[in-house]
């Protein structure tokens, strides 16, 4: 989907940035950086050679759980909402990035030389004090440093781990567990999954752009409940809550006329999640391809196409380190009766990464078919890092 | 008043061009020579300190291992809990690049995800159109070099290079250049190839392994660990290292080295400062009349004594802004011929600059200025303290001379001994040990005078029967003018002496290692991994080589080696692993402890030998227990004997080949010696030898002869730039020489004159000028012989010995010695041409008139 997607055009521009390739240009012109990055990158980015998102795919679990090392980029992508005893509240984003940096892999004979690489993102928003810390990690792959495996699942960088501790058997998701941790912070998190994987545009198709392959193959488990620890410094907490998690792999070619997005996933207290991205494109314009989902509490779905959704902006709030982000908004699903008004449970959620975005746990107040709902959520911003 | 003065003594200057020319061409030179070697000293430790900076990073801290390196299960550890993300491994070695014998390079293979915090050169990569980073971590072999070696050596992006290691010769791609980041690292990163972690382990067949991991800990920061806490952490078979170790000890390496040339180029300018004073004295005497009569007006004696500082100053002043102008020049020279032999002995150096830095050359201006007043305090004084009838008198000064010489050569004895009992108590300190030989030096100086008296007293009766009277002539003028010939004479057997005691020392070196690789290279053919600096043999070879050589018909036996490059408190160690047979052991030549009894302890692992050089640095005895970090910890061993050995000054222990193994766990080689049957000729078996072995031409087979060639090649090498120093002290010398008879023959117009005016020819003339100044030669020749051989056996026994700690065998050349007397009469001879000319030219009547 266009966020993660996005995302992943980011580690790509990320990698190459950190390594500096670009470095010299950045330092000249600091102002316009990402698109130009990006369109650098683009300039670069062959896609011959790697497997297309092209038609709708057969998926299969717990197979596609696992890697997709033909396809360019993918994710595996966990942000969650969660409390502890005493009511303090906490928002937790993990995501481990691959990139394939050529199609090719390495030769066998030795076990450092490969074409992936993973990137690992791990935020935590201490609500109820504001403190936000948040962290970026890359390494190769290599059977000890970083990688992703099938079956258990089990995604690393070096300490940072997501797996399931039993192989999975039929369709249902085992449950999994979340380790992540630095000097700094710890998260050793228990998910259960509670509803069935969400295929997210066509058939799990998602369509970013006109031209066939521009395109990624997208689900999500919209609901994990969540249960465990958190360490901030020598602080630890007993937390509960729900986590959302997004799978998506892809090899694409972006159109250059977009220039970031926003992106939601809600989770209301009646059980009901809700997911909507939008593509901004330059001028300001809503992108065509952007879309959403509603998931019912029994685990059905409907699609959201870009027209059954309004999203008005209500405030601004401004980065201490340049740019400006939307930071409270409504959003209307005239056709589901719902209206949501959502705002940042607290302001700076920024990471100050390789690439900056913000992303961050929101709070909802609203009405769904006419009755009042709460919710809490999360939402990704990128694009306005650098903006005037 | 003091314009006058300051007036006269310019013009003074100004009518004697020569004169004033030569002595500051005799400053420039000398101020030049130690400039030069500052400069070329500061590059080579400058380039060492960047070479060392390029590959160490920003690290605090290294994990190193034996023999075979690191595991890189060891890094993995330090990633997966708790990780240390200060942490970078890397992998070390050194490659030929396209078999061009001329350009060694340092491979540094590295990941770049751990880089970041460390080297900063990965963010100056620029890769070709279709490679990117994806390729340098995914494709193997690989490579970034230099954007400045890469137009340097005609290589352009994409193109395909043969990269030989020890073993093999592999392809491998260039994809990108590392380009400038700002003038100053224009040059670093010279012979230097980056590649991927995972490629430097092909290269180097070292899978599983690297060379060592890096780290930043931050010993202040909570959170990391302290090296002592990681340590504990770490298998037992590797150990944290601080950083500055590695550069410390690589520094240490070159040290002795570097102070042995320093003390070279002082010669050149001690030689320089018998020049000026020579020339101060001289303008003092020459002005003696005028001198005199200022004193008789009136002018006070210390504003004479100041204006004659004041024209030393400014000579010198001008000499060494000549010196250092000179000094600059030569020191790009110089700094060629020590980087090719630390290149060539020690190490691998990523920069190569000319480095002047304001130190240098302040240094250099005020030893040039200083040098030339100091040389001028005693001409000065003369020329101020003597009551003025005796400042007139010129024969004042001979007599004054003659009367002085049992204090000269008292004040030389009591130098002499002073000198022998600094070298005797020196100890290590090679700079006190200089100090020694200054005295020495002095010393002997001091006792010219007394020397041409002897001198001239054997020679009178002699010269005037083979010559008549003109030769006594001849011979007695030394004596009567010694104010003058003294100092020249002192200068020219000072620089001849040097000439002497470096040639005797160098070939007495040479005769050494000759004899050494005699004894040692037995074995007909030698077969090994090219290892590309001679001092650290890291490239190996596949120990499968011994079978399949064992399985030939003309091989009669083998001897092998592995050796490896430790880090062990501070200090590098060289270890290695010997596997040879009773027999072949007797090519080893013990200093202390008899092989018979040595090798049953050895053969069975029983203890060590170590090199002379090892038993020196580190005050090892027989039966003394030295520490090496093996595979398990670190374990004493016995020293069993102290042997021979000139191929390192860094130093040798050397075990069993099985101990090698059980206690490093490397089992690949680092050489074989084949000895073949009697009926086979040992080249046509070198020849065949790559086509028979697997891998064969990889590896580098050499006879023994070429092998004996090579390394005398080697030393030789690492000898050109004593002799240039030794050239340049004698240019000085000669200079000095040069103009000390120019002044004497232009003093003596008037002597001369009255022997034309009484019928002496200028033939006549002319052959008595020569004769004159050809036993002014011949003296400094006979002086500097004594001089010459206690130099050599100073420079053999003390300073070699303090430097390297190895024992050579002195060996004095006759040639050597008569050569350097020829040199020196010849020398003057030459000096004296133009003032002889000059001198017959000279009409007796104008020679007659005074001024």
């Amino acid at each position: 989907m266009t966020k993660r997607y996005w995302i992943g055009v980011a580690l790509l521009i990320t990698i190459v940035l950190t390594i500096g390739i670009v470095l010299e240009s950045l330092q000249e012109e600091p102002i316009g950086r990402e698109q130009q990055t990006v369109n650098r990158v683009l300039g670069n980015t062959d896609t011959a050679g790697y497997a297309r998102a092209i038609q709708p795919r057969n998926f299969q679990f717990p197979y596609d759980h696992g890697p997709h090392p033909a396809f360019k980029t993918e994710w595996w992508y966990l942000t969650g909402n969660v409390t502890d005893v005493s009511g303090q509240r906490f928002g937790y984003q993990f995501t481990i990035f691959r990139t394939a940096m050529v199609p090719k892999p390495g030769t066998q004979n030795n076990t450092w030389l490969t074409n992936q690489v993973y990137m690992g993102h791990l935020a935590v928003s201490d609500i109820s004090r504001e403190r936000f810390y948040h962290f970026e990690r890359f390494s190769r792959s290599n059977n000890q440093l970083a990688g992703a495996r099938r079956i258990p699942l089990k995604v690393w960088l070096e300490n940072w781990q997501l797996y399931t501790a039993q192989a999975d058997t039929g369709g249902s998701i085992p449950p999994m567990h979340l380790r992540a941790s630095n000097q700094t912070i710890g998260l050793d998190l228990h998910l259960q999954n509670s509803k069935p994987p969400v295929l997210q545009g066509d058939r799990g198709l998602s369509q970013k752009g006109p031209q066939p392959g521009n395109a990624s193959y997208y689900y999500t488990l919209p609901r994990l409940t969540t249960r465990g620890t958190f360490t901030i410094h020598d602080e630890t907490f007993k937390v509960e809550g729900l986590s959302w998690l997004d799978r998506e792999w892809s090899t694409s070619a972006l159109d250059t006329n977009q220039v970031g997005w926003d992106w939601f996933a809600l989770q209301l207290d009646n059980g009901i999640d809700i997911m909507y991205y939008q593509i901004r494109q330059r001028g300001n314009r809503v992108d065509p391809h952007s879309k959403g989902s509603i998931v019912f509490a029994d685990g059905d779905y409907e699609l959201l196409s870009r027209e059954q959704v309004r999203l008005e902006v209500l405030d601004h709030w401004q980065s201490p380190r340049g740019g400006g982000y939307p930071a409270e908004w409504n959003l209307r699903i005239p056709a589901h009766q719902t209206v949501l008004h959502i705002e940042p449970a607290m302001a700076d959620q920024e990471l100050d990464v390789s690439l900056r975005y913000w992303e961050g746990a929101v709070q909802i107040k609203g009405t769904y078919q006419e009755k009042a709902i709460t919710g809490k959520g999360y939402v990704e911003l990128t694009g306005y890092a650098e903006a005037p | 008043m003091k314009k006058v003065l300051t007036k006269s003594s310019l013009a003074y200057l100004l009518r004697h061009p020569w004169q004033v020319g030569l002595s500051i061409l005799g400053i420039a030179i000398g101020v030049g020579v130690v400039i030069s070697i500052d400069i070329a000293n500061e590059s080579a430790r400058k380039a060492f300190r960047q070479s060392m900076q390029t590959v160490a990073g920003a690290s605090t801290h290294h994990i190193v291992g034996s023999a075979k390196g690191v595991p890189d299960s060891v890094y993995f550890q330090l990633r997966k809990k708790n990780p240390l993300r200060k942490s970078a491994p890397v992998i070390e070695g050194t490659v030929r690049l396209n078999n061009d014998r001329s350009s060694t390079f340092t491979v540094l293979g590295i990941d770049p995800f751990a880089e970041r915090p460390f080297r900063s050169y990965f963010d100056a990569v620029r890769f070709t159109a279709d490679s990117d980073l994806g390729t340098f971590i995914s494709h193997p072999l690989s490579i970034v070099i230099s954007e400045y070696s890469a137009s340097r050596m005609g290589f352009t992006q994409g193109d395909t290079l043969l990269l030989q290691t020890g073993s093999k010769t592999l392809n491998a791609k260039l994809i990108g250049l590392m380009m400038p980041s700002g003038t100053h690292q224009l040059y670093t990163g010279q012979n230097m190839i980056l590649t991927d972690i995972g490629s430097a382990q092909m290269l180097f067949d070292m899978q599983g392994y690297v060379s060592r991991i890096d780290l930043i800990l931050n010993e202040n920061k909570s959170g990391l660990p302290t090296p002592d806490v990681l340590q504990a952490r770490l298998p037992q078979n590797v150990r944290v290292i601080r950083s500055e170790s590695r550069t410390q000890t690589a520094e240490q390496m070159v040290q002795a080295f570097q102070i042995n040339l320093t003390a070279l180029s002082l010669l050149a300018l001690i030689v320089g400062m018998f020049l000026i004073y020579n020339t101060m004295t001289f303008s003092v005497v020459q002005r003696k009349i005028y001198l005199g009569l200022l004193r008789a007006t009136g002018v006070t004696r210390l504003e004479i004594f100041r204006l004659i500082i004041q024209e030393a100053f400014l000579l010198g002043l001008i000499g060494t802004t000549l010196g250092i102008g000179l000094g600059i020049l030569l020191g790009r020279g110089m700094v060629q011929l020590i980087s090719q032999t630390i290149n060539d002995l020690y190490f691998v150096l990523q920069v190569r600059s000319v480095d002047i830095s304001w130190f240098t050359l302040l240094k250099g201006l005020l030893l040039g200025t200083a040098a030339t007043v100091i040389s001028t305090l005693k001409p000065a004084r003369e020329a101020t303290t003597e009551a003025i009838s005796v400042t007139l008198k010129r024969s004042a000064q001979e007599s004054k001379l003659k009367n002085k010489i049992p204090m000269l050569t008292t004040a030389g004895l009591i130098l002499l001994v002073g000198g022998v009992i600094l070298l005797a108590f020196s100890q290590k300190t090679i700079a006190v040990s200089y100090g020694g030989i200054l005295a020495l030096i002095l010393g002997f100086s001091l006792l010219t005078p007394l020397t041409i008296i002897v001198f001239v007293r054997i020679l009178n009766p002699l010269s005037k029967r083979l010559i008549g009277l003109l030769g006594r002539m001849a011979s007695q003028s030394i004596e009567l003018q010694m104010s003058r010939t003294a100092v020249a004479i002192a200068a020219l057997s000072l620089a001849v002496s040097a000439t002497i005691g470096v040639s005797t020392m160098i070939g007495s070196f040479r005769n050494t290692v000759v004899q050494w690789l005699e004894d040692r290279i037995k074995a007909d053919v030698y077969i090994s991994a090219p290892s590309q600096v001679a001092r650290r043999n890291d490239a190996t070879i596949p120990a499968a080589l011994l079978d399949t050589l064992k399985q030939l018909p003309q091989v009669n036996r083998l001897n092998f080696y592995r050796e490896t490059q430790i880090i062990f408190k501070n200090t590098i160690i060289n270890v290695v692993g010997v596997g040879l047979n009773r027999r072949d052991f007797q090519t080893f030549t013990f200093k202390s402890g008899q092989p018979e009894n040595i090798w049953p302890d050895f053969r069975r692992g029983q203890g060590v030998i170590v090199t002379e050089p090892y038993a020196y640095k580190h005050n090892i005895r027989v039966n003394d227990r030295i520490e090496l970090p093996t595979k398990s910890g670190i374990k004493t061993f016995e020293v069993l004997g102290i042997y021979y050995d000139y191929g390192t000054d860094l130093g040798l222990v050397s075990m069993a080949h099985k101990s090698f193994v059980h206690h490093f766990g490397a089992t690949r080689l680092s050489g074989i010696s084949v000895f073949v049957n009697t009926d086979t000729d040992a080249r046509a078996f070198a020849n065949m030898l790559p086509n028979i072995l697997p891998g064969g031409n990889e590896l580098m087979i050499r006879t023994n002869r070429y092998l004996r060639e090579m390394s005398i090649d080697i030393f030789d090498r690492t000898f050109i730039i004593a002799n240039v120093l030794q050239i340049l002290a004698m240019i000085v010398a000669f200079i000095g020489i040069f103009s000390a008879l120019m002044a004497l023959q232009m003093e003596r117009n008037r002597e001369l004159g009255v022997l034309r005016a009484n019928g002496l020819t200028p033939g006549q003339l002319w052959g008595l000028t020569n004769m004159q100044t050809g036993l002014m030669g011949l003296v400094a020749g006979i002086l500097a012989m004594p001089l010459g051989f206690i130099l050599a056996w100073v420079l053999i026994y003390v300073i070699n010995k303090r430097s390297f700690g190895w024992t050579l065998q002195m060996d004095v050349n006759m040639l050597i010695f008569i050569q350097a007397a020829v040199l020196a009469v010849v020398a003057a001879l030459l000096a004296g041409i133009y003032p002889a000319y000059k001198m017959a030219r000279t009409s007796p009547a104008l020679a007659l008139r005074e001024e």
